[in-house]
């Protein structure tokens, strides 16, 4: 019976882990591509000033975020959506169309690959 | 650094905790899937360790999810013999009556030559002086000699044997243990009047043995003998 119950509690224990982990990625990696979409269009629009406001608050957002992402998701692919997302303010200084457009895709890419990962799939 | 020590820190705890759920039991008498099970925690328990860009949830969930299925298949083959039975497996009669069963050995891929080592494992070195040979699911080799090379109990010189009482440590390095005291079926009183009719202070004691018939042997510390 003890171990019954230990059972039971691991696995309520492992459903909230899940529920968590899913609601915790689905909740940043929306956020950030709202953000990265938002800078995309107010850079083609030519409102230069307005899109570094948004990739610098993007990047304090995402520092923040990074954080609690560690515990469900691998480092090194939050590590690089990070050093993409420093990237991002940068070209939008620049003014460097190519690289900016290039970023924010990888980016995006970068973020439906983590979706990807906390999803069920074999 | 310190987030390596916290890490394995936190996983050896897990696994603990894990093998104190599932049981204790020494591998040699585990079943197959408690086995596997084994195997496989210290495997996932290594990898957070190894490689630090995974998350350590991932490693404990997965040790999480081991112990439950392990659970869950030891309650179901507990409820359910067929489950018990596919999941372990049967014991197999591999010598019977005195002969041994070739077809069996060839079903568990044994060989002669494991026939013997296992029979010597067991002190019996003449095939001829066993009865039944039973292979239990955990590998072991049961044997059941034949009557007259079974050895003598003490039933078979007299038909009045006295009960055993198991002795069992009541004071330990001075200090009483209760729970043991209690199965004994005495009270620190009794035992405290035991020590003083021979002298002797509970603290001196390093372990002090005592069983249901009240037969006690005391083992006094090394600094007070």
């Amino acid at each position: 019976m003890k171990r019954l119950i230990a059972a039971g509690i691991l696995i309520v224990l492992s459903i909230f882990i899940c529920i968590t982990a899913k609601n915790k990625v689905d909740d940043k990696t929306e956020k950030l591509i709202n953000s990265v979409n938002n800078c995309r269009v107010q850079y083609n629009q030519m409102k230069y000033e307005q899109s570094l406001l948004t990739a610098i608050n993007l990047e304090k957002e995402w520092v923040k975020s990074e954080k609690s992402l560690y515990f469900f998701v691998d480092r090194d692919l939050l590590q690089s959506i990070g050093e993409e997302v420093s990237l991002l303010k940068i070209y939008v200084k620049e003014r460097s169309d190519e690289d900016f457009l290039s970023t924010s895709e990888r980016i995006t890419i970068a973020v439906k690959h983590l979706i990807e990962d906390e999803s069920f799939s074999f | 650094m310190i987030s390596t020590i916290f890490r394995t820190a936190v996983i050896y705890v897990c696994v603990i905790l894990a093998i104190r759920i599932m049981g204790k039991r020494q591998i040699s008498d585990m079943q197959p899937s408690e086995l596997v099970i084994t195997i496989l925690i210290s495997e996932i328990a290594a990898i957070p360790l190894q490689d630090a860009s995974t998350p350590l949830l991932n490693g404990i969930l997965a040790i999480f999810i081991l112990v439950i299925c392990e659970i869950v298949l030891s309650v179901l083959s507990l409820k359910i013999p067929k489950v018990r039975q596919a999941v372990s497996g049967n014991a197999i009669i591999i010598i019977k009556n005195g002969t041994i069963d070739q077809k069996a050995m060839k079903k568990v891929r044994m060989t002669v030559t494991e026939l013997m080592e296992l029979m010597r494992s067991k002190d019996v070195f003449d095939i001829s002086q066993i009865d039944f040979a039973i292979l239990e699911v955990n590998g072991e080799l049961n044997i059941m000699l034949k009557n007259e090379y079974a050895p003598a109990v003490k039933r078979d010189i007299s038909d009045k044997v006295a009960s055993s009482s198991l002795p069992l440590a009541v004071i330990c390095d001075g200090k009483p243990m209760q729970s043991a005291i209690d199965t004994v079926g005495t009270t620190q009183d009794k035992i405290l009047s035991v020590l003083n009719s021979k002298n002797i202070k509970p603290s001196d004691v390093f372990l002090m043995t005592l069983d249901s018939q009240g037969n006690n042997n005391v083992i006094l510390k090394d600094n007070t003998k």
